[in-house]
C-alpha cells in the first residue's frame, strides 16, 4: 500500500525538478534560439494586444479570426510556388490571402440581404478549408522539408527565423508609431464615426488602414501563435483590459502588458513542457488573465457588481 | 447664384436628393437658413429628417445637391458646421470620460497633431459649465443617465464653437429637466447669432421652442416662421390623414 502511494509522488517530484531546471534554463539566455523565442513571444503578445483592442472596440473581433485562419492557403501556396520555406515568400503569401479574405468579408457584408457575421463565418471556413487541403497535399508530395509549415497551424516560436523576428519587430514599431501619430482620428472614428466624418476625418480610410494593420500583425505573429489561435491573442488582451480602465490610452497600455506577459509565460510554458505548442500555451495564459479581469476588474467585474448590488439592497432595506 | 442670397444666410442647400438602395428618401430639397434662428425640422416617421441632416453634414452620401456653409463650399466651411448625432449612434460603454468627449469638439480646429492649448481647455470647461456637467467630467460616459449623456453631446457641440448646428433628436429619451436645460442652451446659441436646426418629434412643443419650422416629408413641404408654417393646412400636407387638427389650432397625431 505504501508503495502504490509513494511511487507517483516520487515521479512528480522528479518531474518538478526537471521542470524547474528547464524554467531556469529558459531565463538563463544560454541558448540564442531561446532568447529569440522569448523576444518574439513578448513582441507578438504586445502587438496583438494593441491592434486587437481596436478590433474589440469596433466589434470586429471575429474579423481577427478570419484574418488568422485565412493566412493558411497563402502560406501553402507560397511554399508550393517557391518550393522551400523562404520567410519572404511565406509572408507575402500569408499577407495576400489574409487581405483577400478581409476584402471578401467586406464585399459579402455590403451586399443586400447579407449579414457580416455570416460573411465572416463563410470566408473563414472556406479559406481555412482550402489551406488544410493544400497542406495535406504538400504532406503527400513534398520532397523538401515542410516541417516548418506544419508548425504554422498551432505555432512554434522556437522555430522563428531571424528574418521573421526582424519583420515582427519592424511591424510592431511601425504600428505603435502609427497608433501614437494617428491616435485622434483612430480613437474618434472608433467611438463616434458619424461625428468623426462630420469634422472631416476620413473614416473609411481609417477603417481600411486598420484592416491592413490587422493583416500585417497576423502575418508576423503566426510563426509564434499559429493561424488557428492568433485571433485569441488579438481579442483576449483587449477584452480583459476593458475591465480595468475607463480611458482608452490606459486600456491600450493594459492590453499591451497582458499580451506581452501572456506571450512570455506562454513561451516559457511551452519550453518547460516539451511538446506543448506555443500558441495554445499563450492563449491559456491569456485566458487566465481574462478570467481574473472578469472577476476582479473594477469596471463591471463580477465582484464589484455583486458588491454594488449588495450595497444597493442594504440601502433599500434601511429605507424600509 | 451667390448674389441671390443675402449676408445673413448661414446654410444654403440646393437640390439635395438622397436615396437608400434605389429608394429616394429625400427628394430635391432646397432652402436657405438664416443666422440667429432656432429651427425645428418636423415631419412624420420615415420622412427623411435624419437622412437629410446627415447628407448636409456629409456622413451620408447624396445623389445630388449643393451645400454651402457661411457662403463657402462644404469642404471649406466644415469647421463652421457642428453635427450632433443621435445618442443611440455611439457605444456608451466605450472607455472614454465626459471630459475626453467634450475635448473631441476641439479636434476639428486642432487637426491631427495640434495640442490642446489653454484657450481650448477654457472652451471645454465653459462648455461643461453651460450644460452643468463640470462635476461629472471625470466619469466614464457609460455611468451617466440618458439625459446626462445628451448633455455631454451638447457640450461637445458647444466646444466646436461653430456657426451652424445640426442636431438629430436631442430630446429623445431625456427627462423633462434636461429637456428644459437643453432648450435654454439652444436659445442662448440662437441669441448669440448662431443657426440651430433640430430634428424634433414632439409636435406639442414646436410652437414654444422654435422660431421657424421646416416641414419635411421626403420633399420640403414648407419652411418659414412658426406662425405661418405650423398651421393645420401644411401639417395636413406633411402628415397626411394621420393628423387630426382641432379648432383651436392644436393638433394630435394618430
Amino acid at each position: 500500500m505504501d508503495l502504490t502511494l509513494t511511487t507517483p509522488t516520487i515521479l512528480l517530484a522528479a518531474d518538478f525538478a526537471e521542470y524547474q531546471s528547464r524554467a531556469i534554463e529558459f531565463f538563463s539566455f544560454k541558448y540564442q534560439f531561446v532568447t529569440l523565442a522569448l523576444v518574439a513571444s513578448i513582441v507578438v503578445g504586445a502587438l496583438c494586444g494593441l491592434v486587437g483592442t481596436f478590433l474589440v472596440l469596433r466589434r470586429l473581433s471575429l474579423l481577427g479570426d478570419a484574418a488568422g485562419h485565412s493566412t493558411l492557403p497563402g502560406l501553402a501556396i507560397a511554399f508550393l510556388v517557391v518550393g522551400s520555406l523562404s520567410t519572404g515568400a511565406l509572408m507575402i503569401g500569408a499577407l495576400v490571402s489574409s487581405f483577400l479574405s478581409a476584402l471578401a468579408v467586406g464585399l459579402f457584408s455590403s451586399g443586400p440581404r447579407s449579414r457580416p457575421d455570416a460573411a465572416i463565418g463563410i470566408v473563414l471556413s472556406v479559406f481555412f478549408g482550402v489551406g488544410i487541403v493544400l497542406l495535406s497535399y504538400i504532406q503527400r508530395v513534398a520532397t523538401t522539408s515542410y516541417a516548418g509549415l506544419d508548425s504554422m497551424l498551432l505555432g512554434n516560436v522556437a522555430g522563428i527565423t531571424t528574418g521573421q523576428l526582424i519583420a515582427l519587430i519592424v511591424t510592431a514599431v511601425v504600428l505603435s508609431g502609427a497608433t501614437l501619430l494617428f491616435y485622434r482620428p483612430l480613437s474618434l472614428s472608433t467611438f463616434d464615426p458619424e461625428f468623426a466624418r462630420s469634422i472631416g476625418v476620413p473614416v473609411r480610410l481609417v477603417h481600411y488602414s486598420l484592416l491592413g494593420a490587422l493583416a500585417c500583425s497576423v502575418v508576423v505573429s503566426v510563426q509564434a501563435v499559429g493561424v488557428v489561435l492568433v485571433s485569441a491573442m488579438l481579442i483576449i488582451p483587449g477584452a480583459s483590459a476593458l475591465f480595468w480602465a475607463r480611458r482608452l490610452p490606459v486600456v491600450l497600455g493594459v492590453a499591451v502588458i497582458i499580451g506581452a506577459t501572456s506571450g512570455m509565460l506562454g513561451a516559457l510554458t511551452s519550453y518547460v513542457f516539451e511538446g506543448v505548442s506555443t500558441g495554445p500555451a499563450m492563449v491559456l495564459v491569456a485566458s487566465a488573465f481574462f478570467i481574473a479581469s472578469l472577476v476582479l476588474g473594477p469596471r463591471q467585474g463580477v465582484l464589484v457588481t455583486m458588491r454594488r448590488a449588495g450595497d444597493a439592497a442594504q440601502r433599500g432595506g434601511e429605507h424600509v | 447664384m451667390s448674389g441671390s442670397r443675402d449676408q445673413n444666410t448661414a446654410l444654403s442647400v440646393r437640390g439635395l436628393t438622397v436615396s437608400y438602395d434605389r429608394d429616394p428618401v429625400v427628394i430635391d430639397v432646397s432652402f436657405d437658413a438664416t443666422l440667429g434662428k432656432l429651427i425645428g425640422i418636423v415631419g412624420p416617421n420615415g420622412a427623411g429628417k435624419s437622412t437629410m441632416i446627415k447628407a448636409i453634414v456629409g456622413t451620408q452620401p447624396a445623389d445630388a445637391g449643393e451645400v454651402e456653409i457661411m457662403g463657402k463650399s462644404r469642404a471649406k466651411g466644415l469647421r463652421r458646421l457642428t453635427y450632433v448625432p443621435q445618442r443611440g449612434s455611439v457605444d456608451w460603454d466605450f472607455p472614454v470620460t465626459v471630459y475626453d468627449v467634450v475635448c473631441q469638439g476641439r479636434f476639428g480646429h486642432l487637426g491631427l497633431f495640434g495640442r490642446m492649448k489653454r484657450t481650448d481647455k477654457q472652451i471645454v470647461a465653459d462648455a461643461l459649465e453651460k450644460v452643468a456637467m463640470t462635476e461629472l467630467a471625470e466619469r466614464q460616459i457609460g455611468e451617466l443617465s440618458g439625459g446626462q449623456q445628451q448633455r455631454v453631446f451638447l457640450a461637445r457641440a458647444l466646444a466646436t464653437r461653430g456657426d451652424v448646428y445640426l442636431m438629430d433628436e436631442p430630446f429623445a429619451g431625456v427627462d423633462a429637466k434636461t429637456e428644459a436645460a437643453i432648450v435654454d442652451v439652444l436659445r442662448a446659441l440662437r441669441d448669440d447669432g448662431k443657426t440651430v436646426l433640430v430634428v424634433h418629434h414632439d409636435l406639442s412643443t414646436v410652437r414654444d421652442y422654435f422660431d421657424e419650422v421646416f416641414l419635411l416629408n421626403r420633399r420640403l413641404i414648407a419652411f418659414g416662421p412658426t406662425d405661418e408654417v405650423f398651421i393645420p393646412e401644411t401639417l395636413q400636407r406633411a402628415y397626411g390623414g394621420k393628423l387630426a387638427t382641432f379648432g383651436d389650432g392644436s393638433s394630435a397625431l394618430f
